[in-house]
């Protein structure tokens, strides 16, 4: 027997678990697939339920031509361009407001810095629907810190953080900075211990202000894993659908690609979810476009395969 | 010899053997199907008593070899013959899905019981398939799980109909429907079962503050300025959601959603005069939070509030913290217009899968009145049937209201409007973000992207 049947089970299996479905959810986007009539009832079904459920139709690139040019377009390019928008916005947050707590939580002048990295390392360890919870709280209209700040602050009418669909978009914005600044804080200490010291006292020697030590010296050294961090939650940020869908979906399901591939799988009146197959297929795409570009533009695999 | 070959091929004969195994589990119902609608003629009781204990615990994971075949043998041979006389042995199990609490489920069963007295070859199981009795239907439709009946308010018919759950059974019940007091609900032109109880939202108040139930909106507006005296007191606890505010746009002549058309009706300019007399003239006396539930009802409960609007399943809670209250429907502010609060049914679906015996049970349980009685007695439910004495004045308030009452859109589509109608409400009634017409356009525009236009 040749050893390389022996890739076989496992093959198998990847083959089930993972391309199985993709295929078949590639496939559904042809099809008029809705409450109607799917999913379809086993062969061993009643005869009734099959009658009453008759199979999907094929219907060709109909679902994609709805997306780009039909009912759908407005909602789905509203969705990738302020999918987009999130992405361009959220990820220099994240980056900076990581690395820059992880260059302060490496510096020798800041005491108690593991018990001070570990409570910035909560963000990250909390359950989702916990955070959340948290940040409703935080953004209350009434009785929210944001909006008891802003009274204060002489704002007779300060916004509502649910309601307002910018608002709660910006909210968003603010939540993912907050959930995803512990995992660059923790690339760019990583990155930082491996820097030697050397370096930076060269550079104090000739004479160099700490942005300039900041541009020349620190930045290039750990340049490689932060840019692999961003491109990581970059791709965290094409995701985003989780928070927005427990914030206020009837709000935010147009401003993210996964929120309204979602909505028109569960929220629509009749549940197309032919449809919402084509959409997530679509956002597939984008997103796989955009980390390929992302990984070849900032030669991140560069010299992966070598050596 | 070789270790890792020999796990190799250990391992793809698992896989194979589990493969197997879930093939031939699921298939077997499909043969022995045909071949057990033979015996029941011959070993009737003893074949299908001890499904029912089977059935109640395990109701899908392991059903496929032993539940479909013995639950489908007594109900698949009464639709082809004409049922009316099968032998008096043959045992009919009626299977009925619900989210009911446990002590409705108690009450059904009680009620249940009842007719099992009567019609001994009929046997009735309660499944109880909260939380979530939406998905575990569709679910069962997707896998052919048989079930006759299921338990929810009737907005759900349209939905259900489209995924073809439902069968029509107007001309089954056609005898009954002069009892009802109240519309039966339909989707295009069809009955896809009967309703038993009625909820609405009436009002609520304390008799220490409100002796007397207001005949007009000008008595209740009078004893709202008079309570109005925040932080210590407020005019009203009303919860400003599309549900509980519904009365005033349909009193006014407005709509939300046409179920005949199809179409919103937000921007018709009775919806918004609607919307304008609610925040013009019940706004400004409703407590803080007006958007939650539990302040609102706390309000009421701490006596902060001399009313409240609310539903049925509230009395509890009022009758627990202690008060004395009366019920009375929300009052007309003059001759033509008349709060007309949304009103949901409760109701029994009939299942594509529905036996003849299991649609009798339904027509007997909704229309016995000594059935009635007990729901009243026990629940607190509200009658929809003609001709019954209620003595419970709380029952009776409702009673009253629900004559009022706008019942709920049974279409599909009808589910973004509710979405539609809460950002309204918060953009323009809770708060001035925008003015009620700029509000109301917005929403048809955001429902045209959803398409619904």
């Amino acid at each position: 027997m040749r050893p390389q049947l022996l890739i076989l089970p496992g093959l198998l299996l990847f083959l089930f678990f993972n391309l199985w479905p993709i295929v078949y959810s590639i496939y559904i986007s042809f099809t008029n697939a809705n409450i109607r009539n799917f999913p379809q009832p086993p062969p061993w079904a009643p005869e009734e339920l099959k009658q009453a459920r008759p199979p999907p139709d094929f219907v060709g690139l109909a679902n994609y031509a709805s997306i780009f040019t039909g009912p759908a377009s407005a909602g789905f390019w509203n969705a990738v361009l302020w999918t987009l928008v999130f992405v361009a916005v959220s990820v220099p947050a994240k980056v900076a407001l990581g690395t820059f707590v992880g260059l302060l939580m490496s510096s020798e002048k800041v005491l108690g810095k593991s018990v001070m990295r570990a409570f910035l390392i909560v963000p990250w360890a909390l359950p989702l629907i916990l955070s959340v919870v948290a940040w409703r709280y935080v953004f209350d209209p009434t009785y929210g810190v944001v909006n008891q700040m802003l009274y204060s602050l002489g704002v007779s009418k300060p916004p509502d953080w649910f309601v307002n669909k910018d608002y709660a978009y910006a909210a968003m914005v603010v939540i993912e900075a907050w959930l995803a600044y512990p995992f660059i804080m923790t690339v760019v200490i990583g990155a930082l211990v491996n820097v030697p010291r050397t370096a930076f006292e060269a550079a104090q020697i000739d004479g160099a202000g700490r942005w300039a030590v900041f541009t020349r010296i620190t930045l290039p050294l750990i340049k490689r894993p932060l840019i692999y961090a961003s491109v990581m939650t970059a791709a965290a940020s094409l995701q985003f659908f989780l928070v927005a869908f427990l914030w206020n979906f009837i709000q935010l399901y147009d401003r993210f690609m996964l929120a309204y591939g979602y909505y028109w799988a569960f929220g629509s009146p009749f549940r197309e979810y032919g449809l919402a197959a084509a959409v997530l297929s679509i956002s597939a795409l984008v997103i796989s476009v955009f980390m390929i570009l992302a990984i070849r533009l900032t030669g991140l695999m560069r010299g992966m395969y070598e050596s | 010899m070789n270790k890792n070959l020999l796990m190799g091929i250990l391992a793809v004969v698992i896989i194979i053997i589990a493969a197997v195994a879930y093939l031939t589990t699921q298939q077997p119902p499909a043969p022995t199907q045909t071949t057990t609608n033979q015996p029941p003629a011959t070993s009737t009781t003893p074949t299908s008593t001890p499904t029912p204990t089977q059935t109640t615990p395990t109701p899908l994971p392991t059903t496929p070899p032993t539940t479909p075949t013995p639950t489908t043998t007594p109900t698949t041979p009464s639709p082809t013959p004409t049922t009316t006389a099968p032998p008096p042995a043959q045992k009919v199990t009626i299977r009925i899905w619900h989210a009911l609490n446990p002590e409705e489920e108690a009450v059904f069963k009680e009620i249940a019981a009842l007719y099992t007295q009567s019609h001994p070859n009929v046997q009735v199981i309660f499944e109880n398939k909260a939380p979530d009795l939406q998905t575990a239907v569709l679910a069962a439709i997707s896998t052919g799980e048989k079930f006759d009946l299921f338990i929810w308010a009737h907005d759900w018919i349209g939905l259900m109909v489209e995924a073809g759950v439902l069968k029509p059974v107007d001309n089954d019940v056609a005898d009954v429907l002069p009892k009802f007091a109240v519309q039966i609900p339909q989707y295009k032109g069809h009955i896809y079962g009967l309703p038993f109880t009625a909820e609405t939202v009436a009002l609520i108040c304390n008799k220490k503050m409100v002796p007397e139930p207001p005949k007009t909106f000008a008595d209740l507006a009078k004893i709202m300025q008079q309570y109005n005296k925040p932080p210590q007191s407020y005019g009203i606890a009303y919860i400003v959601n599309p549900y509980f505010i519904s009365a005033w746009i349909h009193g006014a002549g407005g709509y939300y959603f046409d179920d005949k058309t199809e179409k919103q009706g937000l921007t018709d300019p009775r919806s918004i005069a609607g919307f304008e007399f609610f925040k013009k003239n019940v706004m400004p006396y409703v407590g803080p939070n007006p958007t939650d539930y539990n302040t609102q009802v706390s309000l009421f409960l701490s006596g902060q509030a001399p009313c409240m609007v609310n539903g049925p399943w509230s009395i509890g809670a009022v009758k627990k913290a202690g008060i004395d209250f009366f019920v009375a429907p929300l009052p007309p502010v003059n001759s033509s217009y008349v709060p007309k609060p949304y009103g949901g049914l409760k109701m029994f679906y009939v299942t594509i899968y529905a036996s003849k015996e299991a649609i009798d049970f339904m027509k007997w349980f909704t229309t016995d009145p000594e059935v009635a009685k007990i729901l009243v007695q026990k629940l607190g439910y509200v009658p929809v049937i003609k001709d019954i004495q209620i003595q419970d004045p709380v029952v009776q308030g409702f009673y009253e209201a629900i004559k009022n009452v706008y019942l709920m859109p049974v279409s599909p589509k009808m589910q973004p409007v509710w979405g539609a109608v809460d950002i309204v409400i918060q953009n323009a009634i809770v708060s001035d973000q925008k003015t009620i017409t700029q509000a109301v356009q917005d929403a048809a525009k955001d429902l045209c992207a959803r398409g619904l236009c």
